[in-house]
């Protein structure tokens, strides 16, 4: 790891409609322009970062300039790929007669709920290994809190399958060796046992994600927060799953405050409102380092938008921001 | 006694000693065959638990699994006595 302090992984999740895309974007800014090269990847399905950001940004990493580099994983895109790999394989080893029935049935599999997700996942791990030892940070823009939270839980849960799937298959390894033995065959004859190769391989996936997403000085999670009571509650409840699952929490972003030279009777009353919420913050992330962002009269777009948000990161030393 | 004797001899103690192991080993490689067999049934399931409808969390990751387990499960439902496969999302004859 080349990284003086330690962290190459961050994840900004929240409430949708918070400003995760903005502030994510914001923090890799402030990485690159501290002469980190940093890849920001958008993991929500409806990817927004291209229009943050006024370029069209795809599969493919974009350089956006200088040390930031931006990228959308596609889901969809992926299943097909991991599709195609499946039937050549099939192709290679079953009766032509079968293909048609089997591949019918692959695409009903694919189209099954957990396909997104488990694909999404995979896109992820295969984009840490890929960015690892090109990047000296990756940050995640993840959709909406719960979406984030079960596909965090999925290496533990899938692991524990795998690992018994793998059990069995050793056991029936011996079993044939037994039987082999019995038979005066030789030791050595036996062939490779493709399926375990297959399912060994996944096992040191999700090995190498936990190994990865579960180390505090390696990977953070940072919540996107309004002054608002909704988006505090999710963030909280979020943060006691991450909690449980090992995922280290980094901080808070507190998005879209109202500025103190916001007049009007009206706002003023807001602001009062405001304050118990930032008092709500405090409360249950006071713990945690926090950076306060005021809500702007005008939209934020392109990179000159989120580099005022990127500067006061910078200044606060979010997240490990070196100097 | 004369060399070829001998020889015939040697062939029928032989004879006598194979068949004596095979009495051994045949219940003992069928004891194997049936714990493999057993093996391989619960390993079909937790792969393809999915189509009997039994979540499964790993349904997408096992897709891969397929083409080297065709003839395998083949194999399974005419032990089972059912002729053609009996899901309708797996049909391998």
């Amino acid at each position: 790891m080349k990284d003086p302090t330690g962290e190459r992984i961050a994840f900004f999740g929240g409430k949708g409609g918070v400003g995760k895309t903005t502030c994510s974007a914001a923090y890799a800014l402030s990485l690159a322009e501290r002469g980190l090269r940093t890849l920001l990847v958008s993991t929500d399905p409806a990817h927004s970062l291209g229009d943050l950001l006024g370029v069209r940004v795809g599969d493919e990493t974009l350089q956006v300039e200088g040390g930031l580099y931006v990228r959308e994983i596609d889901p969809e895109g992926a299943v097909h790929r991991y599709l195609a790999e499946v039937k050549d394989n099939l192709r290679g080893l079953a009766a032509p007669r079968l293909w048609k029935e089997v591949e019918r049935q692959m695409d009903f599999a694919s189209a099954s709920p957990g396909a997104d997700e488990a694909a999404l996942f995979d896109e992820i791990v295969s984009v840490i290994l890929e960015a690892e030892n090109t990047y000296d940070r990756i940050v995640f823009d993840t959709a909406p809190t719960g979406h984030t939270l079960r596909l965090l839980s999925l290496p533990e849960l899938m692991g524990v399958w795998i690992e018994g799937m793998l059990a069995r298959r050793r056991k029936t390894r011996e079993w044939q060796r037994m039987l082999h033995n019995a038979s005066g065959l030789a030791d050595d004859d036996q062939p490779e046992d493709r399926v375990y190769t297959l399912l060994q391989r996944r096992k040191n996936r999700f090995a190498y994600a936990r190994e990865r997403l579960l180390n505090p000085s390696y990977t953070s999670f940072y919540f996107v927060v309004n002054p608002e009571r909704l988006s505090i509650l999710e963030a909280f409840k979020a943060r006691e799953m991450l909690n449980k699952y090992g995922v280290s929490v980094g901080g808070t972003v507190v998005n879209r405050i109202l500025p103190a030279e916001a007049d009007g009777a009206f706002l003023a009353q807001r602001r009062e409102q405001e304050k118990r919420y930032l008092q709500e913050v405090e409360k249950r992330f006071g713990d945690l380092p926090a950076v306060h962002i005021p809500l702007e009269p005008e939209d934020i777009q392109g990179i000159d938008g989120i580099r005022r948000i990127a500067e006061r990161f910078q200044r606060e030393r979010f997240g490990g921001i070196p100097h | 006694m004369s060399e070829k004797s001998l020889s015939r001899w040697r062939r029928g103690l032989k004879a006598i000693k194979d068949f004596y192991e095979e009495m051994y080993f045949v219940p003992y490689r069928q004891t194997i065959k049936r714990e493999i067999r057993d093996e391989e049934d619960v390993f079909k399931l937790l792969a393809f638990s999915e189509m009997l409808g039994i979540p499964n969390p790993v349904s997408y990751y096992t897709l891969e699994l397929m083409p080297f387990m065709l003839e395998d499960f083949h194999e399974w439902h005419r032990r089972m006595g059912m002729e053609r496969s009996p899901l309708d999302g797996f049909r391998c004859c």
